[in-house]
């Protein structure tokens, strides 16, 4: 394993970095319109898109520098569930009618795209069309204006617009203020089927991978923004006339959190790497490695992250909070520490 | 970032384990496998294998006969060894007095230990802990007064691997008892066979016979044995701190024991549960071999800081993890005693528990995980 970053890697990481940090400073409050069209303007929308489609080419590793910045900064706008969830399945069937003007939707920012995966319910084909009955639950923004729809067990891929007849959109916030919404499906028409069969369930798992790997990431941000932060609070809190920071009972604690990071970075970063140039079954065991420690990580530092703060990290306005919700909506998102450790095992 | 090695270091990897394959003698293959104890003789023994392909040293410079290798070759080196089925090839003169001579040592002072080292001729104790100073090492009160020509040597040494079988040893003495703690410290190199030397040996939890007391009367120590400047001792044991930034974390030895107990695992039949918790402990496995690995590849210019301290925090909890699991997988089998363990013991199962027993000190030596905490606390976290 070598982790060393190219010069153009540290070029763009350095790029996006400067990006979050300029542009999402704002603590609340933050115009969800206004963050999506930085993401635009930035060209990250055309990020996984290669140049022949019109985008920027960037690699997994590129989208793993973004994530980080997400997390770091607690944006909300859907660069996951649009950019890479939806915008991988887009790239891979791009030559299918149709798609091409989905890519470039999404990439100048005319429309935001989310995939949706069918809880109950079913595709069913009727000579040329299909109709779509059925539900999906907790599709991370949901309200799109275009979902691309997978059946339950994955063997349809269909486009549909949010507001074609028979679509159901309930939306609601995520505990850490994300859009999301419950989708119903009553008969509604759709034209055609992108992809289906084994295909279709290679694309997904695909792309599923891939968002697995970076919501890793995105985590591995917010537990680095955590951890400063709750740094820098115990070195500035004085009880007994001291910094708390200055007690062994923290500061040990602190360096297991430290600990618990490095070790969910690395390893996430080691899921990205087999993302970008392993087989099937490597990925799936080295993303499954990094699920666990991401997990196990994130609920340490967002648990301490409060207790160190005190009476304070229970409020609502103290940003530990706020990162805590963060990184426990992530984790819940990616599955349970126990989940991850069957994914692995199954995949030896 | 990449994934995989490259070339090189895979064929680096395959030269090293064909030429263990050809090298290393049964009855050390034997003894590595079964996690027995090797005593001073059998050290030597692979040392001086080893120095015939030049290899018995390999983080020394090259005009000292190490190998010039970079920190991650030197890693996959060690790491290759310990999973070819070679017992480690590590000592006290080796790890810590070779790297303080090489730095702070006279040119007479090189040509007449360094060699012999080398070859795995000598054998060197190291005297730092007394029984009044453990992680407070700075406060150590064993005395070198000058005498002429000489040191006169009084105090008392404890915890000294191999003391009884070794034919010197380095040693931290306080020369100035005015001085601040640490700034009235010198390192001194003693003859064990010097008059006025005792060694008691302290038997371990896992009934091995490798620490011992050492007491010193009236030793006398001629000036010649003092390594660089008078007082300035304590500067030189902190130059390790500096010099082995991976290797602390022990990574090669548990992956070789969780081998070990992969192989133990494909012969019986094993609960889900334990399997759980096993496959839980390799993605720790996984993750510390990528720390190292990052810390090796990420900045190869840097030098090592005080983040190795983390790898030893994490790296010695891995290790006593997997030692846990493979005492609880041999069962009852593991009650014996490994020494007197009767007619029908398993072989393979006779050592895990005195392995577990033993491998409760890597949280102690070298700087307890505590104090390695504390050294984070502050020069990583800034508190």
């Amino acid at each position: 394993m070598d982790f060393s970053l190219s010069p153009d890697q540290i070029l763009f990481r350095d790029s996006v970095d400067r990006f979050f940090n300029e542009t999402f400073t704002k603590e609340d409050g933050r115009d969800k319109a206004v963050d999506w069209q930085a993401l635009v303007d930035m060209g990250l929308t055309a990020a996984p898109f290669p140049d022949s489609m019109g985008g920027t080419g960037a690699n997994t590793i590129h989208l793993m520098f973004v994530a980080n910045g997400i997390g770091r900064t607690l944006t909300t706008a859907p660069f996951l569930p649009c950019v890479v969830m939806a915008g991988h399945i887009l790239r891979d069937c791009a030559n299918v009618p149709g798609i091409q003007p989905l890519i470039e939707a999404l990439t100048n920012g005319t429309r935001k795209i989310a995939f949706a995966e069918l809880s109950s319910g079913s595709i069913t084909q009727t000579g040329t069309s299909s109709i779509v009955s059925g539900e999906a639950r907790l599709v991370l923004e949901g309200s799109a204006d275009v979902l691309i729809l997978a059946s339950a067990n994955h063997d349809k891929l269909v486009i549909i617009e949010g507001k074609a007849k028979g679509v159901t959109c309930s939306p609601f916030t995520t505990l850490d203020k994300r859009e999301a919404a419950d989708l119903i499906f009553s008969n509604v028409a759709v034209n055609s089927i992108i992809a289906e069969g084994h295909q279709a369930q290679q694309m997904i798992a695909r792309a599923q991978r891939t968002m697995k790997a970076l919501l890793c990431a995105e985590a591995c941000g917010a537990m680095q923004a955590t951890l400063e932060l709750t740094l820098d609070y115990v070195r500035t809190r004085k009880q007994f006339g001291r910094p708390i920071g200055s007690f062994q009972a923290l500061q040990h604690r602190l360096v297991d959190m430290r600990i618990a990071y490095d070790l969910a970075d690395t390893q996430t970063r080691v899921a990205i790497m087999a993302v970008e140039e392993a087989d099937s079954p490597t990925i799936v065991r080295l993303c499954a490695a990094a699920h666990a420690q991401v997990v196990k990580a994130a609920r340490l530092i967002a648990e301490e992250a409060i207790q160190m703060h005190g009476g304070m990290g229970m409020t609502e306005e103290c940003r530990a909070g706020k990162f805590a919700k963060r990184l426990i909506t992530l984790s819940i998102l990616l599955g349970s520490e126990d989940s991850a450790i069957e994914n692995f095992l199954l995949s030896a | 970032m990449r994934l995989t090695l490259n070339q090189d270091e895979l064929d680096f990897r395959s030269i090293v384990d064909d030429w263990v394959q050809k090298n290393l003698p049964d009855d050390l293959r034997q003894m590595a496998r079964l996690g027995e104890h090797l005593t001073r003789k059998e050290f030597s023994r692979w040392c001086a294998i080893l120095d015939s392909n030049g290899w018995s040293v390999p983080a020394w410079p090259k005009e000292y006969g190490g190998t010039g290798w970079s920190p991650l070759r030197r890693h996959l080196f060690e790491e290759q060894l310990l999973l070819s089925g070679a017992p480690r090839n590590t000592s006290a003169g080796i790890a810590m007095l070779g790297p303080i001579l090489i730095a702070f040592g006279t040119q007479d002072q090189k040509n007449k230990y360094l060699p012999s080292i080398r070859r795995g001729e000598t054998f060197w104790a190291q005297g730092f802990s007394e029984p009044g100073s453990g992680s407070d090492l700075a406060s150590l009160r064993t005395s070198a007064i000058r005498d002429g020509s000489h040191f006169i040597v009084n105090g008392h040494k404890i915890w000294t691997s191999y003391a009884q079988s070794s034919e010197m040893m380095f040693a931290l003495v306080r020369t100035n008892p005015e001085a601040k703690p640490q700034s009235g410290i010198s390192f001194l190199l003693i003859d064990m066979a010097s008059p006025g030397i005792k060694v008691r040996p302290i038997r371990t939890l896992d009934g091995g016979t490798d620490l011992n007391e050492v007491f010193l009367d009236d030793v006398r120590v001629p000036v010649d044995n003092l390594i660089g400047e008078i007082d300035r001792g304590w500067d030189y044991a902190k130059h390790l701190l500096g010099f082995e930034r991976t290797g602390i974390a022990g990574v090669a030895v548990s992956k070789q024991q969780f081998f070990r107990l992969k192989r133990l695992m494909s012969e019986r039949s094993i609960s889900p549960a334990f399997r759980h918790k096993v496959a839980r402990t390799e993605i720790d496995l996984l993750g510390m071999d990528a720390l190292i690995l990052r810390t090796l590849t990420e900045n190869p210019a840097s030098r090592p800081g005080p983040e190795a301290s983390m790898l030893k925090i994490q790296g010695t909890r891995l290790r006593q993890t997997i030692q846990h699991l493979l005492m609880e997988l041999a069962g009852p089998e593991g009650l014996r005693n490994a020494e007197d363990p009767g007619d029908y013991v398993e072989r393979d199962l006779q050592w895990l528990a005195a392995n577990y027993l033993d491998s409760r000190k890597v949280s102690i030596y070298g700087g307890t995980n505590e104090i390695q905490a504390n050294v984070v606390a502050k020069a990583v976290l800034g508190l």
